[in-house]
């Protein structure tokens, strides 16, 4: 698995794409193998309740010790979380944000009109939403000066929804993404994964990274390339080539999760 | 037999499901019409019902009043933009994006757009909006094009959904199909994206698209294969477009508009 950590300069589009020659063959065969892998972790697992319904995982599952978010400030990150993806979306459509709050704002409230955090936006009182503004301008422009320019030609998806059914449908495993470059058809490895965050980078992160690249593996049956994240909290990134053993890892991390949240009272 | 066939997706799975189609497909006769005609009406109800494959699956529940989102436009503005990229008329998904939401607009500018539709909505939209609009109809059209491009048959956009009306019944059917793959051996084998997961009655949903299908042709020839695909799953549900599935689907068209009659006469009493 290789990996470097950067400061700075080069763009994330740049790095999202690299250089098309060094690009390995395109991986179908290995996608069966690890959802073989997955699914024969869990055929021991003790019979659950049916009223439970499926259980569901998501990245934030990865967690070994869940965090408990206490204060009046985590559904504020939450919400800025949102509207910085939500920005990456305008970015990757070519659309420019002169204004970064208010169009992130209005943005997503046009796409998820029915999120709870609405409500946390209408609590805020004018001191708490001059600060969210300036808060989410500052990620904003970390993200716009490391992004670099979206060529549609990449073939942009944003938001891209992923859902794997396990043990017969018993668990579901949901991803989003927040931007993928390149397609899974061609002869070489050409799918790069794109994250933003509005934390600081964290092995955390480097878990989510591993998940979105496993999902996408699952769901197109072809490796990705390669999986990129920024920190727009401290204009970090950190990028990994996709591999045997970034997948390995990953399927071990899932597994875990899966047989945590399984036996979870 | 009424078998769901389901497989792992890949470009590879969906040009053997068009490959090996049966070439015999079920046609309605118009017998077949007159009865289902009887039995539409014998659901006793003068509500205009209207059925699509997603009433089936969820037993004739009730939907909310249709409004206008990214979410659901995105089919309607991604079908021409890919007919655009796939002619040759738009270099990538995202200018063909662009040209269709800015057609929309300048026919409500035009005056050539009644209210409540797509290009009323579009025309109506801030900027930031519209880059929302155009942001998921792009995810959602090269999806589909991510998929299909490799598949080593024909295939075309479909130019409309299939609308067929129930003489008489006060029944209005509308069958979703999204593209339409033509081997040498078979003439139809149609195509649809799903977003999500399918569900159990996901099955149901197919053939009762399978059916409106046939029932919109004035020769009532069905698809010789039927396939659901869901891109978010990387699974793909095929039916064929024989006796069993036809009727099956016609049964449960029948019988969610059973289900939409009883709950109009409920709300109403």
């Amino acid at each position: 698995m290789s990996s470097a950590t950067m400061t700075a300069e080069p763009r994330i589009t740049d790095i999202l794409r690299g250089n098309r020659d060094n690009r390995p063959a395109a991986n179908r065969a290995a996608a069966g193998h690890y959802r073989q892998l997955i699914e024969g972790a869990l055929e021991n697992l003790t019979t659950r309740a049916s009223t439970l319904g499926p259980l569901v995982i998501r990245a934030h599952h990865l967690d070994p010790v869940p965090v408990v978010h206490i204060g009046p400030a985590f559904p504020l990150a939450q919400l800025r979380g949102a509207l910085i993806s939500e920005l990456l979306r305008l970015l990757s459509t070519g659309q420019s944000v002169r204004r970064p709050f208010e169009d992130a704002r209005e943005a997503w409230a046009f796409s998820h009109p029915h999120s709870p955090l609405h409500r946390t936006l209408e609590e805020c009182d004018a001191d708490d939403l001059a600060r969210v503004a300036t808060d989410v301008t500052a990620h904003a422009v970390t993200l716009i000066k490391a992004l670099g320019p979206v060529n549609p030609h990449w073939q942009p998806r944003t938001d891209v929804s992923v859902v794997q059914h396990l043990r017969g449908g018993d668990i579901v495993v949901r991803d989003r993404l927040d931007l993928v470059l390149g397609s899974s058809r061609e002869a070489v490895a050409s799918e790069a994964l794109f994250d933003v965050t509005t934390s600081p980078l964290s092995s955390r992160s480097d878990a989510v990274l591993r998940y979105h690249a496993l999902m996408e593996t699952l769901r197109t049956g072809v490796v990705p390339l390669r999986v990129v994240a920024l920190s727009t909290a401290t204009g970090d990134r950190v990028q990994y080539e996709v591999d045997d053993a970034l997948l390995a890892r990953a399927v071990s991390e899932l597994q875990t999760a899966i047989i945590t949240e399984w036996n979870r009272p | 037999m009424s078998t769901l066939t389901i497989r792992r997706l890949s470009a590879i799975a969906l040009s053997e499901l068009a490959g090996d189609a049966p070439q015999e497909s079920f046609s309605f006769t118009d017998d077949h019409r007159a009865s289902l005609m009887a039995r539409f009406r014998a659901t006793g109800t003068t509500e205009h019902r209207k059925l699509d494959a997603w009433t089936v699956e969820s037993s004739g529940a009730a939907s909310s009043a249709f409004r206008w989102s990214p979410t659901n436009a995105r089919r309607s503005l991604g079908t021409p933009a890919l007919r655009l990229v796939t002619s040759g008329r738009a270099r990538h998904v995202t200018e063909a994006v662009t040209l269709c939401v800015e057609d929309h607009v300048v026919r409500a500018a035009s005056g050539r757009a009644r209210p409540g539709s797509l290009s009323y909505w579009l025309t109506n939209l801030s900027d930031v909006q519209r880059a929302v609009v155009i942001a998921d109809t792009v995810t959602w059209a090269t999806g589909l094009l991510d998929v299909m491009e490799p598949v080593t048959y024909d295939w075309t956009m479909a130019e409309t959904d299939a609308y067929y009306d129930v003489a008489t019944a006060r029944v209005s059917l509308r069958g979703r199909r999204d593209l339409c793959i033509t081997t040498e051996l078979t003439q139809r084998v149609i195509l649809r994206f799903r977003g999500g997961s399918p569900t159990r009655s996901a099955g149901m949903g197919l053939r009762a698209d399978l059916v409106m299908d046939g029932l919109s042709r004035p020769d009532g020839q069905t698809a010789q294969r039927f396939i659901g695909v869901w891109p978010d799953a990387g699974l793909i549900l095929s039916i064929d477009g024989n006796v069993e599935n036809a009727r099956a689907g016609a049964r449960s068209l029948v019988r969610t508009a059973m289900m939409r009659g009883h709950l109009a006469q409920h709300i109403a009493a």
